[in-house]
């Protein structure tokens, strides 16, 4: 059997990955190093400018720190509310948990553009949203504001908290929980001494799939934020295809991102590979 | 006094739970809704009508968006199953050549951040691609990084399923005569068929759904555009038309399609990719009816 | 010279440091029930897929109708397998499963299906041509197992611990009919069990295997009369184990020295005087009689009801019970004082080894 498989297989898929994912990574990492000429293009002299802008505050504490906040923050309230609904999925008998499954999966099958859109709608002012504030008594515009992007993106991203975490709580031995209570614990010691910790390959994995890509959001932070929440993804866009371009930046800071968000994950890395059989 | 806490723990959770599914859904519905409103303003209730659809319907960029869309859906999806597919094989059941170094290459693109994608395939195509054969135009460079994107999913979907498939089938099948091609074709294919379907299928939702790659590969500006991208150009217009909640509606209403397919594929033959409820502790539900052992007398 | 079905020489398998299979040699007769047992790890489950030819030995050779198939692939052998979880494809229906090896063969339509009906009716499986696995019972399957394997009508059937997943009357049935089956069809079986009941009942020979090697063959009479080691005389049913002296031997018979007693022991292997022994002699072949009638006496110290017998545990000596097996009812209790006696040829001389 081995003889006939010998991996040969494996190599169509592996130069298509080589040539168009694996090279233009390498690319951006060429170019990162390179200087802008006059028309925002490549100038081939190396130098390392690109990399000393990044180290500026304005930089730092601009576009880099709202990157890195949003995505913290959207991964810890995607976690805070999407837990209690795992685990109650999990725990529910078979026929409603398809329903509820399948009605939690479904949003984050459609279009993340479209999704981001209806809050679009919803946040502007003439938007149900501030039309319930102000029945309320608060006056405020949630359009072109940091809470409104972080709303979007919570609401974007929640489903993939959502997935990991439930499948690993289905996963979960309730024979576990018994014994504990048999045992004597409380209701709050089960949790933090069983379900919790054996809970932790989900939120490992959730987290990942949460916390990387909305390092590197754009369309939240564009369309939800007309212009007032710079993020790294925004002024990427704007590095390459905005009215100032400057490749050699723009390169500089998307090679800043993979790698921030490589580093926060590598630890964990080999546990988003495990969770899936150990659940 | 533990009671009261533990009740309202419980009414916490199941408000978080309710609320959950309200949140999730509100703006899906608000959508439907303004789709049908006839208002020259796409975020003003102004009256039911079917007027957004037709503005979408007449407008040729529009048409022209969608089959774009479905081409590199359909184009992307299928080649990217079959590198997937082979790829998944290899890996799991050859002895390959830099293995480790391929498994990793595979899962990166899951991994790293779509943007960085985005832009590396721009950068690619500008300095490289054009100077190495000319010019290739928009379809194949956005069906290039469709594909470099999804072999990953489809690889991992396969893989799981195969790592699952219980190898004494193969064995018995050896045993009684098959060669191993006769084995791959008559038994392995066809159980892995649920995850290369299910996978061909979440491939090509991504690349109808995909916004990042084909936005930078196409330069953003270019006259090609894929439905995410026309939605994008016309939510840039001041003054937002209408059509854009058609677009979305219609979208939506695609995607609910494509999820309840897959869904029914994988409830006939459970798929790793979605979770399946488990009957019973731990053992796994109608999955592990691969070499089931029973005793139902 | 017997003609050989089946027959291994010196047949060696290591992973890594830790031989599994070390110098097997078996040689398997044509038409015979062959069993191979052992407790698990012994290695037996890798010799039968060495033979399959799913395993490649490190050493030695293997041949069928003597022919060498030492390294040949598993589909070009004339050798079929019942797989311990049966391995029946979930995809094909129960005649498609059947049938699949004479697919294989390119055999015309209309003798697969003959063939097919052949086989289904061999193991009383008609009528659930068109059921899908998962639908059937675990006995069930385990026919359609059987029957595919048996469709093409191999010289030799390997048979994985077949019986393994089933309930206890459902299993000592199918025992049955497996041996009817056998016979009737005269294929050589080669079957891998650990239960010994099972390989007793059901062989024409088997070879009890320990930690990768053949300790001993033979009939399954030879087996449990005679065992070769105290490994043998422990595995295979139950024995009482003795170790003392000897110190008498006249050639034909032993009077072996055990703590303050004295036994007799019909032995024709040569002896030294003051050599260690083992005496095994198994507890069915006890005899509780009155005190006095034997000079082993003793306290019965427990008692342990099983419905078709009764065993005794009788302290004779300080250093020394038996265990006592009994048939019938016969009132005593624990703390009765009574006698053990037996017959000569029911004691048998091992070597004094550390067990195997």
């Amino acid at each position: 059997m081995k003889r006939f498989y010998e991996g040969v297989s494996v190599w169509p898929g592996a130069c298509w990955l080589l040539v168009f994912f694996a090279v233009p990574l390498g690319i951006i990492a060429v170019i990162s190093f390179t200087q802008r000429d006059l028309a925002g293009l490549i100038r081939w002299e190396f130098t390392l400018d690109n990399y000393l802008r990044l180290l500026e505050r304005s930089f730092w504490v601009g576009p880099l720190g709202n990157s890195v906040a949003l995505a913290v923050l959207t991964t810890v309230i995607c976690l805070v509310l999407g837990y209690p609904l795992a685990y109650v999925l999990a725990r529910s008998p078979t026929r409603r948990k398809h329903l509820l499954l399948f009605l939690v999966v479904l949003p984050s099958f459609t279009n993340f553009l479209v999704r981001i859109y209806a809050w679009f709608i919803l946040l502007r002012p003439e938007g149900w949203l501030s039309w319930g504030l102000r029945l309320l008594g608060i006056e405020a515009n949630l359009f072109g504001s940091w809470v409104g992007v972080l709303i979007g993106l919570v609401y974007g991203y929640l489903p993939f908290m959502i997935l990991p975490l439930y499948a690993t709580l289905e996963r979960l031995d309730y024979a576990l929980v018994e014994a504990a209570y048999d045992l004597g614990a409380s209701r709050w010691q089960v949790f933090r001494r069983v379900i919790f910790p054996l809970s932790r390959p989900g939120i490992v994995a959730g987290s990942i799939v949460v916390f990387l890509p909305v390092l590197g959001e754009f369309l939240a932070p564009k369309l939800l934020g007309g212009g007032k929440v710079p993020t790294i993804g925004v002024l990427i866009e704007e590095k390459f295809l905005g009215r100032v371009p400057d490749w050699p930046l723009g390169a500089a800071i998307a090679l800043t991102v993979m790698a921030l968000g490589l580093l926060a994950v590598s630890r964990h890395f080999h546990a988003v590979r495990e969770s899936r059989w150990v659940g | 006094m533990k009671r009261a806490v533990e009740y309202g723990v419980t009414l916490l959770v199941a408000l978080d739970v309710c609320l959950t599914y309200v949140f999730l859904y509100l703006p899906i519905v608000v959508l439907i809704v303004y789709s049908v409103s006839a208002s020259r303003y796409a975020l003003v209730w102004g009256g039911f009508s079917v007027e957004p659809y037709e503005k979408l319907l007449r407008d040729p960029e529009a048409l022209r968006a969608l089959g774009n869309s479905l081409i590199v859906g359909v184009v992307s999806a299928g080649l990217s199953t079959l590198l997937g597919t082979l790829m998944a094989l290899g890996l799991e059941r050859g002895r390959a050549w830099g293995q480790r170094a391929i498994e990793v290459l595979a899962y990166l693109p899951i991994v790293v951040p779509e943007i960085v994608m985005g832009v590396g395939l721009l950068l690619f195509f500008v300095q490289v691609w054009r100077r190495l054969g000319g010019d290739v135009g928009p379809l194949p460079t956005v069906i290039a990084g469709h594909v470099a994107f999804s072999i990953s999913y489809v690889m991992v979907v396969v893989r799981a399923r195969l790592r699952d498939l219980d190898k004494s089938l193969e064995e018995a099948a050896l045993d009684l005569g098959a060669t191993p091609a006769q084995v791959w074709r008559r038994v392995t294919i066809p159980l892995l068929m649920p995850a290369i379907v299910s996978g061909a299928l979440l491939v090509f939702t991504l690349s109808l759904d995909d916004f990042y790659v084909t936005y930078f590969s196409t330069t953003g500006g270019s006259g090609f555009k894929t439905l995410p991208l026309y939605l994008y150009a016309l939510a840039g217009r001041a003054g937002v038309p209408p059509q854009m909640n058609a677009v979305a509606t219609l979208m939506l209403l695609a995607s609910l399609t494509l999820v309840a397919l897959a869904l029914i594929v994988q409830r006939r033959h459970p798929s790793p990719l979605l979770p399946s409820p488990s009957e019973g502790r731990g053992a796994g539900g109608e999955g592990e009816k691969i070499g089931y052992r029973g005793d139902r007398i | 010279m017997d003609e050989v079905s089946v027959e291994l020489r010196e047949v060696t398998k290591r992973f890594g440091s830790v031989a599994v299979v070390e110098g097997v040699s078996l040689q398997i007769r044509p038409g015979e029930f062959f069993s191979l047992l052992g407790p698990s790890g012994c290695g037996k489950t890798t010799t039968l897929r060495i033979l399959a030819g799913f395993v490649q030995p490190d050493a030695g050779e293997v041949f069928i109708a003597g022919k060498r198939v030492t390294h040949l692939p598993p589909n070009e052998r004339d050798v079929n397998m019942v797989f311990q979880n049966y391995a029946l494809f979930p995809h094909l229906t129960v005649e498609q499963n059947v049938a699949f090896g004479l697919e294989i063969q390119k055999l015309p339509r209309a003798q697969i299906r003959k063939r097919v009906g052949w086989a289904l009716e061999l193991v009383r499986l008609c009528g659930l041509e068109s059921r899908y696995p998962h639908q059937l019972s675990g006995g069930q399957q385990q026919r359609v197992a059987l029957a595919r394997a048996l469709v093409t009508q191999p010289s030799v059937l390997l048979l994985d611990e077949p019986l393994g997943a089933l309930d206890l009357k459902l299993r000592q049935q199918m025992q049955l009919e497996l041996k009817k089956l056998q016979r009737e069809l005269a294929i050589t079986f080669l079957y891998v069990t650990h239960d010994q009941e099972e390989a007793l009942t059901m062989s024409d020979r088997l070879a009890v295997m320990n930690q990768g090697r053949v300790v001993q063959v033979g009939t399954p009479q030879e087996i449990y009369e005679r065992p070769a080691t105290r490994f043998v005389a422990d595995f295979i049913g139950e024995s009482n184990f003795l170790e003392g002296r000897v110190v008498a031997w006249d050639g034909k018979k032993a009077l072996v020295q055990i703590g303050s007693l004295s036994a007799s022991v019909i032995s024709d292997r040569p002896l030294a005087l003051h050599q260690w022994v083992t005496v095994a002699v198994r507890p069915e072949r006890l005899r509780l009689c009155p005190c006095g009638r034997s000079p082993w006496t003793g306290q019965v110290e427990e008692l342990i009801y099983s419905g078709k017998e009764t065993r005794y545990r009788v302290r004779v000596s300080p250093e020394v019970t038996l265990l006592v097996s009994s048939p019938t009812p016969n009132g005593i209790g624990v703390g009765d004082r009574v006698g053990v006696e037996w017959d000569e040829h029911s004691l048998r001389l091992l070597d004094h080894e550390a067990l195997l």
